[in-house]
């Protein structure tokens, strides 16, 4: 994905990532966390890791993590690249990973019926369908239903694993 | 306005420490709590699914 991302660094275990927006209200720190949602052995052919995010925000005298904040930081279309990206390098280390993503549901995303961060991951993942289906398996899942991922469909959870 | 350069200079003032020790940052992001629910929920998402999941049929083929 040649989109503009931020550098990002993660921890040696290979699930926790951090980053640093830079923005028109400043810099704010990001950070990811990838966790597994069953065992290999409940799902033979491959594990399942979930991907959330946030922002770390000061709390009284230390500092918390926040998914549902909207930074208002003017670079959402590069934090979610950022995070497709980091999606990407957690696949490439762990070739058997099915690896979900889920959006915030804020009360604006609420109002609108629409989920407005699975919007921006999919556009991300939309504007780099060429390059991304090449290497990558994407399907979405709607209440009930899974399908192989249809650029133009809106999903409630993306699911995505190396080809 | 005063008030907004003051909050402003202990949020700098704030992030410069915390930006010095990676290890917190990765400790704050692990033990999060909201990403513990945001887990949970992915999870009960997971399990509303019908199985076998599409990898695993692809798979499940590619092996026999």
């Amino acid at each position: 994905m040649n989109k503009d991302c931020y550098q990002f660094s993660k921890r040696s275990d290979g699930f926790t990532y951090t980053f640093i927006s830079e923005g028109i209200r400043g810099r704010i720190v990001k950070g990811v966390l990838i966790s597994p949602l069953y065992s290999a052995f409940t799902y033979p052919f491959s594990s399942v890791y979930n991907l959330a995010f946030g922002d770390l925000v000061p709390f009284h005298d230390t500092w918390m993590l926040d998914d549902s904040v909207r930074s208002g930081n003017g670079d959402m279309p590069k934090v979610i690249a950022t995070v497709v990206r980091i999606a990407m390098d957690f696949l490439v280390r762990n070739h058997n990973s099915i690896l979900s993503f889920e959006g915030y549901m804020d009360e604006k995303s609420v109002l609108r019926g629409k989920n407005h961060r699975n919007l921006l991951y999919q556009r991300a993942i939309n504007s780099n369908w060429a390059e991304l289906s090449k290497d990558f398996k994407f399907w979405g899942a709607s209440g009930r239903k899974i399908d192989s991922y249809s650029v133009g469909i809106a999903y409630d959870t993306i699911l995505v694993g190396l080809i | 306005m005063y008030d907004q350069m003051e909050k402003d200079k202990s949020y700098e003032a704030k992030l410069e420490e915390l930006l010095k020790d990676k290890e917190r940052i990765y400790e704050i992001i692990r033990n999060s709590p909201a990403l513990k629910r945001r887990n949970e929920k992915a999870a009960a998402s997971l399990a509303k699914l019908p199985r076998p999941f599409p990898w695993e049929k692809q798979k499940s083929e590619a092996n026999s």
